[in-house]
């Protein structure tokens, strides 16, 4: 068998992914503070020594991507996902005018309590429950340095450094984090974040600023987006041609060759 | 099949609500004390195919995970409860609230509703009544004779009959914790609900539930040229969200020609 096919059918299941991330992407252009995804494609690392006709899966098999080279060879590349990466960039600030609406502006995220545990968010869609509490919109409550920020009612001020004012008094202090790596944050979707690492990588922000009647919009440039998916699109074609063009080579191997002309 | 398919069509399906909100607000452009609507979206859940943080061999650690998305999702439609413009009326019996109050309106079912469209009406009892005939509670009844009708910052109905000064009632206001949790009745009525919390009622220019202006309306607080931008935004996203839908489609059409 030609092992040549295994690399743009390798090609082509890498485009199919981009074109997931992509459609989320787009799918989420109007989502409060929603961070873009980019992708990146890295070289399949090829077995120095030539084992083209073991009819077994290579010891290191991983069951990823790389599935679709049962067989390895050191002239035959492949390409598989290396990354999928956040794209961190503020978002567009969107004038709202709503007491309980805020935007950061820096690196930090809100800390919610969940029934599952901490999570954290910078979508600052904010509410006040029937008890007076802050709450994100999924209806979690959103901490401050005391814990829960009772604020009674929605007419409050918050300033620059996220210090919750009602009637000239202090409420709470939002807790505004910022991590290490933020890109070990895990998504858990509703906007929510996740996260698994140990706590010194984990530090109460102090250059994030808090802008209240503001919300940050997603950061999905969409005409980047949209030029992504047309080099997608493309480039599936491309290799499902290639697919083809083997199948044709195939062809003309098991047909063609030893046929006795008259 | 492609995930990207249906990772699509929530985003078109987000869009759709987004432009049915704004709809509402822009057909709501002129009415009494309508407060603007805000549809707001969250990401779905994730599918995690290699997380962040994890050891890729001995000593190394992934420094970003691969999650896929799997589109988004309506998470809310707000009401925006800001306060609309001033619209002058020299009509004795507008009146309009200074702060973030509700007047309270008996509907025909005996129930409490609340509206912040102080455009009210005499009955042919003389009652205080709203536009479709629901009258304010407490009940403020005028004579028949009465002229100079007046109303203070603090509610206090006043008429002159037979040129004496006379009292007729306060109007209360109720305020809500959390405004935004009010359900929208139509007729420019909200009832509370559970998330809105409990009515705290209280007599006007006391006690923060704000102060009541005669001669005035409150305007709607829907900001058009707002909406004419979110409306482009939403209808654009839409469009995009139908591109993928349509990329998706050729791309397993190529797949199926292959061969």
């Amino acid at each position: 068998m030609l092992h040549g096919i295994y690399t743009p059918l390798s090609g082509a299941l890498a485009q199919e992914r981009v074109l997931e991330i992509i459609a989320n992407n787009l799918a989420n252009v109007n989502t409060t503070a929603f961070k873009g995804d980019n992708i990146s494609f890295k070289l399949l690392d090829s077995e120095p020594e030539r084992n083209y006709n073991s009819p077994l899966p290579p010891a290191n098999f991983k069951r990823d991507l790389s599935e679709v080279m049962p067989f390895r060879g050191n002239e035959i590349a492949f390409v598989g996902i290396s990354d999928i990466e956040r794209d961190l960039s503020q978002g567009p600030a969107i004038d709202t005018k709503n007491p309980t609406d805020m935007m950061l502006e820096g690196e930090g995220l809100f800390a919610v309590q969940t029934q599952d545990g901490l999570r954290y968010t910078r979508s600052g869609d904010f509410k006040v429950s029937p008890d007076g509490v802050l709450m994100t919109s999924s209806g979690h409550p959103v901490l401050g340095e005391r814990g829960n920020i009772f604020v009674r009612s929605s007419a409050f001020d918050v300033n620059h450094r996220g210090e919750i004012y009602q009637d000239g008094e202090l409420v709470d202090r939002l807790r505004i984090y910022e991590f290490a790596d933020q890109r070990q944050l895990e998504r858990t979707g509703d906007n929510y974040f996740f996260f698994g690492g140990p706590d010194e990588d984990r530090v109460l922000s102090q250059n994030t600023n808090v802008r209240q009647g503001f919300l940050e919009g997603s950061n999905v440039n969409a005409i980047k987006s949209l030029t992504a998916m047309i080099i997608a699109h493309r480039s599936f074609e491309a290799y499902q041609k290639a697919i083809s063009n083997y199948d044709k080579m195939l062809e003309k191997g098991s047909n063609s060759i030893g046929e006795v002309r008259a | 099949m492609m995930r990207s398919l249906l990772t699509a069509a929530t985003g078109m399906e987000s869009q759709q609500t987004n432009i049915d909100t704004i709809a509402n607000n822009l057909a709501n452009v002129n009415t009494n004390a309508f407060k603007r609507s805000r549809a707001n979206f969250h990401d779905l859940l994730y599918q995690t195919v290699r997380a962040a943080g994890q050891s890729a061999t001995t000593g190394t650690v992934v420094p970003s995970g691969i999650q896929i998305g799997a589109g988004s999702r309506l998470a809310s439609v707000d009401k925006l409860f800001t306060e609309g413009g001033i619209k002058v009326t020299e009509r004795n019996l507008d009146f309009m609230i200074e702060g973030q109050g509700f007047f309270r309106i008996q509907k025909d079912d005996g129930t409490i509703a609340y509206t912040r469209d102080g455009h009210f009406d005499k009955d042919n009892t003389g009652r205080l009544v709203t536009s479709d005939g629901f009258p304010v509670v407490p009940e403020v009844t005028i004579p028949q004779n009465a002229t100079d009708l007046h109303v203070g910052m603090d509610g206090i109905v006043t008429v002159k009959v037979d040129g004496e000064t006379q009292e007729l009632g306060q109007v209360q206001l109720a305020t809500f914790i959390n405004p935004a949790g009010l359900q929208a009745a139509g007729r420019n009525l909200y009832t509370p609900t559970r998330a809105s919390g409990e009515p705290v009622v209280g007599n006007p220019n006391q006690s923060g539930v704000g102060r009541i202006a005669q001669y005035q309306l409150e305007n709607s607080n829907v900001n058009i040229v707002e909406e004419m931008v979110n409306m482009i935004t939403g209808q654009r996203a839409y469009e995009i969200n139908s591109k993928v839908i349509s990329t998706s489609d050729q791309m397993l059409q190529t797949t199926n020609n292959v061969r």
